[in-house]
């Protein structure tokens, strides 16, 4: 391929001032930008904290574990989870 | 957030029921509420409604609306589980002489003489408040009544509560923590909401005989106790009744065909060999 020729010598070039105006436009921007994200998210974590004292209770959806009593299969509509029991289906 | 909870003895196994933000006097309901239908749908009451049909088999009996329903799931049950539910077994638990409440002992046994009943169409007829069980047969309604029972106090006890008759259970509402009650179910615990769960199983209720191991879980296949080599089946189901129902029907099938049956029909299940 040839090299291409730069386009900058068929166009007037901008001046220092408007480009330095430019530069910091952008970067209010950006920095007012992250300020109103982060402000917002501080906002929405502090209105939705459920409790600060509870333990991880991960969650498995879905699929096929393995136990030493069996074997049990889930689909994605029933999770598992890491609680305290408070009852249990068993045969009688 | 707390939860209320009872647990008593009725329908021949310990209930279980809990609840949060029930109304003072709501437990004390429910139990009694079990122990009015235990009354007239237990077979070993002589003044059941149950007994009274199987007493008038042969022609048509008044049945009440709660005893025609349970007919109807029972019917429901069998053609779902393509006949291996079947609440037409009274002939032969009779004849493995379970004939009175285990906790009194079995009665004397003749296996040899129980045979397959009919399809249970064909042996029950239920027509709007009337009912009738072919002549020389009976009905039993241990294996679906206790998880027909379980979602009908649940529908009616309150909006956040769980009901375990037996081991046949339906979870309402979201649980104490608003992620589904915490069910335990082949050493796992699962998050059930607005799910039933159930378990069959042939290590209970069993007896020897003449050296012969029998067990309260007819195969309407061959009217004997079902040879399985599963010992127990759990189920999750959208209901406590379909959850037994599928359990039982599993149980019935064994380990090699149980899978296939249960894909599409429960929500998880359990196979214990």
């Amino acid at each position: 391929m040839a090299p291409s020729k730069s386009s900058g010598s068929s166009r007037p070039r901008p001046r220092r001032s408007d480009e330095r105006v430019r530069s910091l436009v952008l970067k209010a921007a950006a920095t007012a930008l992250t300020l109103v994200a982060a402000g917002a998210a501080a906002a929405h974590v502090a209105g939705n904290v459920k409790t600060t004292a509870a333990p991880l209770h991960p969650s498995v959806v879905g699929g096929e574990i393995t136990t030493a009593g069996g074997r049990l299969t889930l689909s994605p509509s029933v999770r598992s989870g890491d609680v305290q029991t408070v009852t249990s289906t068993h045969a009688s | 957030m707390r939860v209320d909870e009872v647990r008593f003895e009725a329908l021949g196994s310990t209930c279980h029921v809990l609840g949060v933000g029930l109304a003072p006097g709501r437990l004390a309901w429910a139990e009694a509420w079990v122990a009015e239908r235990h009354g007239r749908f237990s077979r070993f009451e002589p003044s059941s409604e149950l007994a009274a049909l199987n007493r008038s088999a042969g022609r048509w009996a008044p049945v009440s609306a709660d005893l025609a329903a349970l007919l109807a799931a029972a019917l429901d049950a069998h053609r779902v589980s393509g006949g291996l539910v079947h609440a037409g077994v009274l002939g032969p638990m009779l004849a493995i002489g379970y004939t009175r409440p285990l906790r009194l002992g079995p009665t004397a046994a003749a296996p040899a003489a129980a045979v397959p009943p009919p399809a249970l169409p064909e042996m029950l007829e239920v027509d709007g408040d009337r009912a009738r069980v072919r002549a020389g047969t009976g009905i039993d309604l241990g294996g679906i009544a206790k998880g027909w029972l379980a979602d009908r106090l649940a529908a009616e006890l309150g909006e956040n509560c769980l009901v375990n008759l037996g081991g046949d259970l339906f979870a309402r509402g979201r649980g104490p923590e608003s992620e589904g009650w915490p069910v335990g179910m082949g050493g796992q615990t699962l998050l059930l909401s607005e799910q039933g769960a159930a378990t069959s199983g042939v290590r209970r209720r069993t007896w020897s005989w003449e050296g012969e191991t029998l067990h309260h879980l007819i195969d309407p296949r061959t009217g004997r106790p079902a040879a399985t080599d599963l010992a127990e089946v759990s189920v999750v189901a959208g209901t406590a009744t379909d959850a037994e129902v599928h359990a039982k029907a599993a149980l019935l099938l064994g380990a090699a065909a149980a899978p296939a049956y249960l894909t599409g029909r429960a929500l998880a299940w359990w196979l214990g060999p």
